[in-house]
């Protein structure tokens, strides 16, 4: 059997599986997320359950306030879960300032005046990525897992 | 390929060109353009002299602020003018993603094109389709699937697919139980499968308690447990959290590995994690974060970073802020200490921004034992509505450089109707 067949048979079940799903979905209602966050906010990080229920009206606000754990890195267990929340307030762009396979500059360069923000691998981190690496390469990982995204890697460590 | 990456920054950095040129657009309702044209100079680790321009635009179209269709561009692209080698064969720009998006009742969204999909697990670029939607009050769905972005640059995209989904069960707002598939192949052979389970929970007292486990079909093994609780006491916000990590499960995933990671793919070894950050909003004017992570291995010694850091608005145009951190491995190369100050300034017609990086090791590396960076940032916003002009400069003496001035310029502008 050639590689293609099965993938023409996986697309095949994979839309009609989403067919059927989508047709379950135009045939109820549920709690509805609004396309875009309907009060401009003011500057700054918002703490969501500031102003929403902080476990109501079905979103648990709380799990999206931006606090600094949130920014460091708490935000990937919301957003993998409830993506939808953050397309609220945030163009997929803003995720891809961080996460993205190939964006060349990393964010604090891109960035510079953005000093208040958590932008990681400030300053000299070649030198510190070493040590961070050693340590922990699980979070290096999610960024520079693949060979797109490790580009900036390959000088040293090869391909 | 370098002359296609060349043609991709030349479009990007042309179309960024007309944006401005162009001006507001005269029918444009549903309109959100974004462009950053940066330049930098920069002498390389080689000795090569770098001058090159960037332009990364956003655009969105169509309906932003309500249910239809919409579309979505981001990318990037450069050009050195010194036209050294500092960049090699480097791709000179991306189409980070490019896609047209439709929404309706039900929390239902269809995205077509290039995209990203952060979802239960998933952290991938994808050609292709996904689609989102609640199936009933209790069940929603992602399915996803097209080609990979990632591994196009191993042996070209012909059969490669990437496909995978999520099954979410949730309870209003006590609870969302997910099920997770991905499937990525490389040239027709599997490179990634994974399963993935996730959760979160809302407990009383404002107490939340989330986490996920991915088990890797193609290496038959957990791969990662990530697990963390939020809670509220005393005005601060503590966070608890336990990550354990198998290299080989975790890394080992065929040709799309990247580079640093195939040496760990290939060892026994397992990370686990413990640690809690708190946030203490509460502290008088003056903002405070505590953290700590503790990592324990079964084939290394442990290693701990504990920090502390500030965010105090001294006055209302004026933040100071910094962080003392210290890393405590298991041997002299693996320690350092972290010292951060920052300051953020704002002024009648734009900012000001200074920050300083002080890395001192216990061991040397490439014989020096410090890394200090500064660097010092102005913007001008100026009389045309959002035209920002930033100028920064830095300057660096670590083990890599002796001593470095980078320079760096900014023009972005922003336009939404």
């Amino acid at each position: 059997m050639t590689p293609k067949r099965p993938l023409f048979w996986s697309g095949l079940a994979a839309v009609a599986v989403a067919a059927v799903l989508v047709g379950c979905a135009a045939l109820h209602s549920s709690y509805e997320l609004p396309a875009a966050h309907p009060d401009e906010l003011e500057p700054g990080p918002p703490v969501c359950s500031d102003c929403h229920e902080p476990d109501g009206g079905g979103v648990v606000y709380a799990r999206f306030d931006h606090t600094p754990a949130f920014a460091a890195g708490a935000h990937r267990l919301a957003a993998g879960q409830r993506e939808a929340v953050c397309s609220l307030c945030h163009q997929p762009s803003m995720c891809n300032g961080c996460h993205a396979d190939a964006v060349e500059l990393k964010p604090s360069t891109r960035d510079p005046g953005g000093t208040r923000r958590a932008y990681p691998h400030r300053g000299d981190y070649l030198t510190r990525h070493r040590i961070d690496g050693r340590v922990d390469p699980a979070p290096c990982f999610r960024c520079h897992g693949n060979p797109k995204a490790s580009a900036s890697c390959r000088p040293c460590h090869g391909r | 390929m370098p002359k296609r990456w060349g043609a991709t920054a030349l479009a990007f950095t042309a179309l960024g060109a007309f944006v401005f040129a162009a001006g507001p657009p005269a029918r444009a309702a549903g309109v959100h353009l974004a462009s950053s044209t940066l330049v930098r100079a920069f002498e390389d680790r080689d000795g090569n002299r770098a001058t090159p321009v960037y332009e990364y635009l956003q655009a969105d179209l169509g309906e932003l602020d309500d249910r239809g269709v919409s579309v979505h561009l981001y990318g990037w692209g450069r050009l050195d003018l010194a036209d050294d080698d500092a960049f090699g064969d480097r791709a000179a720009g991306e189409a980070v993603y490019a896609y047209a998006q439709y929404t309706a009742g039900n929390n239902l969204m269809v995205r077509l094109g290039r995209q990203y999909v952060f979802q239960g697990g998933a952290n991938e670029s994808l050609d292709g389709v996904r689609v989102d939607a609640d199936v009933s009050p209790l069940f929603s769905f992602t399915a996803y699937g097209g080609v990979p972005v990632a591994v196009e640059e191993v042996d070209g995209r012909s059969g490669d697919t990437l496909w995978g989904g999520r099954f979410g069960h949730h309870s209003g707002d006590r609870y969302d139980l997910g099920l997770s598939y991905k499937h990525l192949a490389n040239d027709g052979s599997r490179d990634d499968e994974f399963v993935g389970l996730d959760g979160s929970v809302s407990l009383p007292a404002g107490i939340g308690v989330s986490g996920r486990s991915l088990y890797s079909l193609a290496t038959d093994g957990w791969a990662e447990h990530a697990y963390e609780a939020d809670v509220p006491a005393w005005g601060t916000r503590i966070r608890p959290f336990f990550q354990q990590v198998s290299y080989e499960d975790r890394f080992d995933t065929g040709e799309n590995t990247g580079g640093p990671f195939r040496a760990l793919a290939g060892s026994d070894e397992r990370s686990t994690t413990l640690g809690a950050d708190w946030w203490i909003p509460a502290a008088g004017p003056v903002d405070v974060t505590v953290r700590l992570h503790h990592n324990r291995y079964d084939e290394r010694s442990s290693a701990t970073y504990a920090a502390g850091s500030v965010r105090w608005p001294v006055a209302k145009a004026l933040d100071l802020g910094g962080e003392l951190g210290r890393m405590n491995g298991g041997d002299d190369r693996d320690r350092y200490t972290l010292l951060r100050l920052f300051a953020y300034w704002e002024l009648p017609f734009g900012y000001a921004t200074a920050d300083a990086v002080y890395a001192r090791y216990d061991e040397d590396v490439f014989g020096e034992d410090a890394s200090l960076f500064l660097s010092a940032t102005g913007g001008w916003r100026t009389p045309v509505e959002n035209l920002l002009v930033e100028v920064n400069a830095d300057y660096g003496s670590d083990p890599y450089f002796d001593s470095n001035l980078r320079a760096f310029a900014a023009v972005r502008y922003v336009y939404d109707r």
